[in-house]
């Protein structure tokens, strides 16, 4: 058994975002496409919670919905467990679809809001055939719900009935109802009150623990990854710029990417010392820069950047794609 | 433990009714509650008709010509047997209309729910599919949307008489009619449907659906149907008003319900013909209910469209 549940290597995924094929050929454009994830190769390892981290059009939800198949990868292969998901036949993805799981962003689109939540935690159960009798599936429910801190008797509740972070816990329920090792975490907390989002991340760290679970997270938030995170990726503009160890990141961050973004958050020993603004935009990933993608608001680029492309360069201390990196 | 549950939603299910936003705006509003009355007894009195109507107009035996053309009976004129009047066969007009009614309302729910099963379908096909799917049933309804509803269930009508012959028009004219207003009345729902299905597709729980591998018909069917079915009901409510109406102008047109089995629509054409000579009444009083019956229908979807719509409350 390898040490690695998740590997990705290569991975790209290409929108096609061109005009329809009548537009085009009147008005004598080209097909349009935006590359919103690039040659990305990561592995995530047994037990641990990998964090990928980016601004908004980054590319961080795209490879979520690729890994967990909601989209196809345009290149590149993943293998979950040692197998490629892109070579398993539908019999074979069935079991394997069973292993992992999503948590979404909003909780009030994610719960079907004419489903009871009995029916919502249930639905994975009937899918895979797991709790095949009345009454034993209807246990696991029960259990489920109180494993994420509601009571039983809010089964018969539709989700309208629920806050938002008991929305999340719900979510939860379901992911966890058919046993998955493996969980994509697409911002599961960014659309909670600040209040909630450290009793749900808790819970989450909670279940990690008693189910030995392996969560990819997702987030813009670095205070929250500093908080769940064992290994970070920087995405920035669809490539991983930086992958280091969580305590890593934190105190010695590489890329100046990475730097940026640390001196950004909001820190109460950073009392009294002049913040450093997060300066400029994230380009336009139709049209990205040359070379270094990073480079128009790179404080330390120079002609080099201009032109090539950095490789990512493997150490101890973790993977940086940064020609001026130490 | 299953039990304690149901009892809960039974219960759950009385006061949600009770409770809901729905039931204080019909009870709000006079208007509404006058047309679910005229309504209800209308559909009461189409549907217990073997038992309200004094006469048998389908009963041959009973007819008598001697008794054709009878104005009301209250004119002085009349026969006290015949309330208000007789027809050129002889048969009791208030008979006939309750029986005429009932076909009346039967071809219309029949050809909403027609309508409404086949645009559901494909506007669900259409806008969860998307691509190329949806083009060919969209454009086919963009098609047939440029022609007007009653265009088309003559076409219908007219095509399916052909290809029979126009043998048993007796039996086939409840079905003929019912298929050519269900289609040409699907076009609605089914927009109605792919727009709303457009919405719900990209949802975060359809996602969730088709991450554990659920098949996409029964993603259609469970996660996306339910939760586009409130602008259909007003929609359905609607077309009865207009599918009643259809009939009741393809029956007038001669193409309709035979006129051994007179829909409220037979029956107007068949008093059109004596109107001039002065016979009122065969024409008057069908015409009136089929008035009143659609009017009431129109009124109970327009408040139900208002009450569905989140913006107005």
């Amino acid at each position: 058994m390898s040490d690695n549940l998740l590997e990705i290597k290569d991975l790209s995924r290409i929108f096609d975002i061109s005009k329809p094929w009548l537009n085009r050929l009147i008005e004598r454009e080209d097909r349009r496409l935006l590359r919103a994830v690039n040659d990305v190769s990561l592995n995530i390892k047994r037990g641990e919670t990998f964090a990928l981290v980016g601004e908004s059009g980054s590319g961080k939800s795209t490879i979520a919905k690729v890994i967990v198949g909601l989209l196809a990868a345009s290149s590149g292969e993943i293998r979950f467990d040692g197998v490629n998901l892109a070579e398993q036949s539908p019999t074979a993805m069935r079991n394997i679809r069973r292993r992992y799981q999503m948590i979404f962003q909003d909780p009030f689109a994610s719960l079907n809001p004419r489903w009871r939540v009995r029916d919502i935690i249930a639905e994975p159960l009937r899918k895979f055939g797991m709790g095949d009798m009345e009454g034993s599936s209807q246990k696991r429910v029960d259990e489920l719900l109180e494993l994420v801190g509601l009571s039983a008797k809010d089964g018969s509740k539709f989700p309208h009935e629920f806050s938002g972070g008991q929305r999340q816990r719900i979510a939860i329920a379901r992911v966890l109802s058919s046993k998955p090792e493996f969980i994509v975490c697409d911002e599961p907390t960014s659309a909670l009150d600040v209040s909630v989002q450290a009793q749900i991340l808790n819970l989450m760290r909670d279940l990690q623990d008693d189910f030995g679970l392996t969560y990819l997270f997702i987030s813009h938030d670095l205070s929250v990854v500093r908080h769940m995170a064992n290994r970070i990726g920087v995405l920035y503009l669809g490539r991983l710029v930086e992958v280091s160890d969580s305590k890593e990141m934190f105190r010695n961050p590489r890329h100046p990417y990475t730097q940026m973004l640390l001196e950004a958050v909001p820190d109460l020993d950073m009392t009294g010392r002049t913040r450093v603004k997060a300066a400029g935009e994230i380009p336009n990933p139709i049209t990205p820069p040359s070379g270094c993608t990073f480079h128009p608001r790179c404080p330390l680029a120079d002609a080099h950047c201009k032109a090539n492309i950095p490789p990512v360069v493997e150490s101890d201390l973790g993977a940086v794609a940064c020609f001026k990196a130490t | 433990m299953s039990t304690d549950y149901q009892t809960n939603e039974a219960k759950s299910l009385l006061r949600r009714v009770l409770d809901s936003d729905i039931w204080y705006s019909f009870k709000k509003s006079k208007v509404t509650m006058v047309a679910a009355g005229v309504a209800l007894i209308i559909f009461l009195a189409a549907l217990l008709a073997p038992l309200l109507a004094p006469h048998n107009p389908f009963d041959l035996a009973s007819l008598s010509l001697m008794d054709s053309l009878l104005p009301p009976s209250w004119t002085g004129m009349g026969d006290p047997r015949y309330l208000l009047g007789t027809d050129d066969q002889g048969r009791d007009v208030l008979s006939t209309i309750l029986y005429g009614s009932r076909i009346s309302i039967a071809v219309g729910l029949a050809s909403v729910a027609f309508a409404a099963v086949l645009g559901i379908t494909l506007g669900l096909v259409a806008g969860y599919m998307g691509g190329a799917v949806d083009a060919v049933i969209m454009r086919v309804a963009d098609v047939q949307l440029s022609f007007p509803a009653i265009l088309i269930a003559l076409l219908i009508d007219g095509t399916i008489s052909g290809l029979t012959g126009g043998v048993n028009r007796e039996e086939t004219a409840f079905t003929v009619l019912v298929i050519s207003i269900g289609l040409s009345f699907w076009v609605q729902y089914a927009r109605t449907v792919r727009s709303s299905t457009l919405v719900e597709r990209d949802k975060e729980y359809v996602q969730a659906a088709r991450l554990i591998g659920l098949h996409p018909f029964l993603i259609m069917l469970r996660h996306v149907l339910p939760n586009v079915m409130g602008p259909v009901l007003v929609i359905a409510t609607i077309n009865l008003a207009l599918a009643i109406i259809t009939e009741a102008t393809l029956s007038f047109l001669g193409v309709g319900m035979p006129s051994t089995q007179p829909s409220l629509g037979t029956m107007i054409r068949i008093g059109n013909d004596f109107l001039f000579s002065g016979e009122w009444w065969i024409t008057l009083f069908p015409g009136a209910l089929l008035a009143v019956l659609v009017l009431a229908v129109n009124l109970l979807g327009d408040w139900l469209r208002d009450a569905l719509n989140p913006k107005l409350r």
